[in-house]
């Protein structure tokens, strides 16, 4: 795992859980062990390039070198190939931080690179330098001639005893040696000792005879007592023997070869024995035996000598092999500078991966905030200013968590409370529609904000009412009278500000709206809405149509008048009538022109006492006319009953009934008697608008027609009755009093018809109106509710 | 740095021996179905080896015989292989010459002279060197010897010889059909 972690649990949150081998500490070491190492072996095969055999290092070593260097330089491209490709990979991917990285690793590339290939450069080239000076022109002429020295005088030494040799075999007398005679040859050989210091002079003879291979027998030996074994002791007993061998040896090879023979025999005590042999000839030039003289070369001389010329043969050596053996030695600087370079470049990609990754991880983490996953959590393996960090990144992510959740449950809170402030509002929205009370609500800017259903019904206003100043809409000519609402509105809000603790903001009015077929009484309620510190907000504008409740009261009214009417007028009528009679029967006897004017005058009272008896009948039933009964009927069939009545009436008349029944009519509860004296009442209206049964016809040509209709309202739960004709119709201002007690266009009857329609259908929760008929005529319109 | 330039340029090209190919004679000899190779390379006795020999420089000739039945198809086939080596060391106090010659890492003789083309002639000429075949030879079949001479020490390094398959100083070889 790498110096960040993400907290465990959240999976998709942990990129990197995954622990990389670089990561662990073992791993780690264990590589900077091997890299010390192969650094150690590399300086101490350096240091002891001097021990190796040129040979072998020009040749073994070298090429070891070589294959350490290609692999080396192989870990140093695949270090450097991947990270570099890993970086370009990450750059088109648009990693994050991936562009600092690149420099952060560019710049620890160059700071190992640069130098170690600087160093690399100068230390070959003295190395270089430095082997050209090994081999200058002095040293080669010193070593030269000091090893001429050394071989010239072993080569004279040599030569010498070979003319020695030489000379002693023919002077040796060769009958003695073939008869072995010691005696005779010794004397000679030791006056030839005492010429010859540290030396050894050995006679041998050959033996054996045709058919037989040749042998050699010493005859005779003699040295000087210089000689090493010389002395009688162990040691000296041995060198001895191993002298002898040789002799023979070198004895035998010359009677072999037939030719003089020189070597050197080396010495316990490290001296040489140089030994030449030459071969005693007959007169017939056959072989008869063996001159061997020998001479020491004292350990000294013989050292100095060997060492000269060993010292001449590495510096020869070195010199020729000069080439491989820089080549070794650039090898191995290579190789250390490799090294170097793959532990910086290592150690720098480690580095910037150390300081990237945790930053990365942070950028990482913020976006999983970001995105909404607040439960993120790096994990800091370090105790340094990174690890402070990301401390500081938790604990803000916590924070950032704690906040979203009290958000969240705000959120909550705060849309359960507009859910429930919306369903407020649909049921205030709901009431004000369904209410008859009409509803006009106003800003600050005396706009209008809305309008309820019984406000546009009301006012006859469009759905476009609302937005528009409500001092446009109110400009209308019937509309006029609501703008003193507007104006003590606007009076009251003197600098916008109402103290609502102090002034009553309401103000209600009654107001009538004059239409052109009736009047609408309103009470009117003009109220400002305060906001909380007193400034006006708008206003709400609350208008009652109270018309009803007037034409009520005015009902009322003439109920009482009919009442007392009926009262005061139909007690005097009764005597007035029977004095009338009476009088008629007491003048019955009197002459006949009396009795004609009598009966003429009494007959009239009694004409007109039975009319007022009339007028007061019908009075005294509207003023007690009963609540109604009412009863689940279909009012299709009771209609139909109704026109049934009329049918021997206009049975030879031009006037036509129109019957338009709505088919799904519910059964509404009614007083059948009282709709059907309703309806009766509006047929013979209309019929009388039409000039009774035998009505004309209409001036465009129509017949003369009733029309009667049914509809259900499902929306408003009404069901509505249309009775209308194609008469000429009732002027638009007498309409509304159409349903006036004792107003009638037809100048006789008692005016009380309508009334009492009116109030039928009141006393039944409906509602009735007039109005102009199209083309021509009048049409009554009534509104029962459904249930 | 025209030093550097020059080291450079000794380690692509160099050796102590350098011969063309066939320049060293071969001569293949059957007998009792074992083949006896006699070959030798006295071009590879040049200055520069002398030199070097006479600097003190141990001087090693290995010549890698082989028997091989050559194939249309794959690489040759080796039959028999042998490795012999001829190793001087040059006595400049003496004047001297110690050769040594051995057939796969054992010595068959060590002989001393001071007579220079004597010492020639035992580094570059091998007599009768035995090439015995795991399997017989076939009757009527060609074959051949190839002599190879690889020479060390190296007076200059070539990166030549890093390649995989080992390049030779000089090589020769000669053919012969097999005839019962």
């Amino acid at each position: 795992m790498g110096i960040l972690g993400i907290s465990p649990g959240d999976p998709d949150a942990r990129p990197d859980a995954r622990r990389r081998p670089l990561d662990n500490p073992r791993v780690l070491i264990a590589a900077a062990v091997l890299l010390i190492g192969l650094l150690a072996g590399l300086i101490w095969l350096s240091n002891t390039t001097t021990e190796i055999a040129l040979p072998v290092l020009a040749e073994g070593v070298f090429y070891a070198m070589i294959g350490v260097c290609v692999t080396l330089l192989l870990a140093l491209g695949f270090v450097l190939a991947r990270n570099l490709l890993k970086l370009w990979v990450e750059q088109r991917r648009a990693a994050p931080f991936a562009r600092f990285r690149a420099k952060l690793v560019a710049a620890l590339l160059a700071m190992s690179i640069i130098p170690a290939v600087l160093v690399l450069i100068t230390g070959s080239q003295v190395i270089l330098n430095t082997a050209a000076r090994w081999f200058s022109e002095p040293v080669d002429e010193i070593v030269s001639a000091a090893s001429s020295i050394a071989r010239t005088f072993y080569q004279d030494r040599k030569e010498a005893l070979e003319l020695r040799s030489s000379r002693l075999a023919r002077v040796v007398p060769a009958p003695a040696v073939v008869a072995g005679d010691e005696s005779g040859v010794a004397n000679m050989v030791k006056d030839e000792l005492a010429t010859l210091r540290d030396g050894m002079i050995e006679i041998y003879r050959v033996t054996g005879g045709p058919g037989t291979l040749p042998d050699v027998v010493l005859v005779v030996a003699v040295e000087s007592p210089t000689l090493p074994g010389a002395a009688p002791d162990e040691e000296g007993r041995r060198t001895k023997e191993m002298i002898r061998a040789s002799a023979d040896r070198i004895a035998a090879r010359v009677v072999e070869t037939s030719n003089p023979a020189t070597t050197e025999d080396q010495l316990a005590n490290g001296a040489g024995l140089l030994r030449s042999a030459a071969p005693i000839r007959g007169p017939d030039g056959a072989i008869l035996g063996v001159v061997l003289v020998s001479q020491q070369l004292t350990p000294d001389l013989r050292g100095s000598a060997r060492l000269v010329t060993s010292a001449f043969e590495r510096y020869t050596s070195l010199r020729l092999l000069q080439v491989p053996i820089q080549a070794v030695y650039l090898s191995i600087f290579l190789a250390v500078t490799l090294l170097i370079l793959i532990s910086a470049t290592w150690l720098g990609l480690y580095l910037a991966k150390r300081i990237t990754r945790p930053v990365q991880r942070l950028a990482e983490g913020a976006r999983a905030i970001g995105a909404g996953q607040f439960d993120v959590r790096l994990e800091a393996e370090s105790g340094d200013e990174l690890g402070s960090l990301v401390e500081a990144f938790n604990v803000m992510a916590a924070e950032l968590r704690t906040s979203r959740e009290k958000l969240e449950q705000s959120g909550r809170d705060l849309e359960h409370k507009n859910v429930e402030v919306e369903a407020r509002r649909r049921y205030i929205e709901t009431i004000l529609e369904r209410v008859a009370t009409g509803v006009i609500s106003l800003d600050a800017g005396g706009r209008i904000s809305t309008v309820n259903g019984a406000a546009e019904r009301l006012l006859a206003l469009g759905p476009d009412a609302a937005g528009q100043p409500a001092r446009e809409v109110f400009d209308r000519e019937d509309l006029r009278p609501l703008n003193v609402l507007l104006d003590v509105i606007a009076r009251r809000e003197p600098g916008g500000v109402v103290d609502a603790r102090r002034e009553p903001r309401g103000l209600v009015e009654e107001i009538t709206l004059a239409r052109e077929d009736r009047e609408v009484h309103l009470a009117a309620a003009a109220t400002a809405l305060a906001g909380e510190q007193g400034e006006i907000e708008g206003a709400v504008l609350v208008l009652d149509d109270v018309t009803p409740l007037i034409r009520a009261q005015r009902v009322a009214a003439w109920r009482d008048v009919a009442r007392r009417l009926a009262h005061e007028i139909k007690n005097p009528l009764t005597p007035i009538q029977l004095s009338a009679e009476r009088m008629r029967r007491h003048f019955a006897t009197a002459p006949p022109p009396t009795v004609a004017l009598v009966s003429e005058c009494t007959d009239a009272i009694i004409t007109e006492v039975e009319a007022l008896k009339g007028l007061v009948d019908e009075f005294a039933q509207f003023a007690r006319l009963r609540g109604p009964r009412l009863v689940p009927t279909s009012l299709n069939l009771l209609i139909d009953e109704t026109l049934a009545l009329y049918g021997g009436v206009l049975q030879q008349s031009r006037v036509r009934f129109n019957r338009q029944f709505a088919t799904d009519l519910p059964a509404v509860k009614v007083d059948a008697e009282q709709i059907r004296q309703v309806v009766i009442n509006l047929i013979d209206n209309a019929l009388e608008a039409l000039g009774g049964p035998v009505a004309p016809v209409r001036p465009s040509g129509a017949p003369p027609t009733i029309a009667i209709a049914t509809s259900h309202d499902r929306r408003n739960g009404l069901v509505r009755i249309v009775v209308s004709d194609n008469g000429p119709g009732v002027p638009a201002a007498d309409r509304d009093k159409l349903f006036m007690p004792y107003y009638s266009t037809k100048g006789r009857g008692s005016g009380l018809g309508l009334a009492i329609v009116r109030r039928i259908v009141v006393e039944h929760g409906g509602g009735i109106e007039a109005g102009e008929a199209d083309p021509s005529g009048t049409v009554f319109t009534i509104e029962l509710p459904a249930a | 740095m025209r030093r550097a330039a020059a080291a450079a340029l000794a380690l692509v090209a160099g050796s102590v021996v350098l011969l063309a190919d066939g320049e060293v004679k071969v001569t293949p000899v059957v007998s009792e179905g074992k083949v006896l190779a006699t070959f030798a390379a006295p071009a590879a006795w040049t200055p520069d080896a002398r030199e070097l020999v006479r600097g003190g420089v141990t001087l090693t000739y290995a010549f890698d015989v082989e028997l091989r039945r050559p194939s249309s198809l794959w690489v040759d086939a080796l039959m028999a292989h042998a490795r012999v080596e001829a190793q001087v060391k040059f006595d400049s106090l003496t004047g001297s010459f110690q050769v040594s010659r051995m057939r796969d890492g054992r010595v068959l003789e060590s002989n001393r002279s001071g007579q220079e083309p004597e010492v020639k002639g035992w580094m570059t000429e091998f007599q009768r060197v035995l090439l015995e075949p795991a399997q017989p030879l076939e009757p009527n079949a060609e074959y051949y010897v190839r002599v190879r001479l690889f020479a060390t020490p190296r007076r200059n390094v070539s990166l030549w010889t890093l390649w995989p398959f080992s390049r030779d100083d000089g090589s020769g070889r000669a053919t012969f059909t097999f005839i019962r």
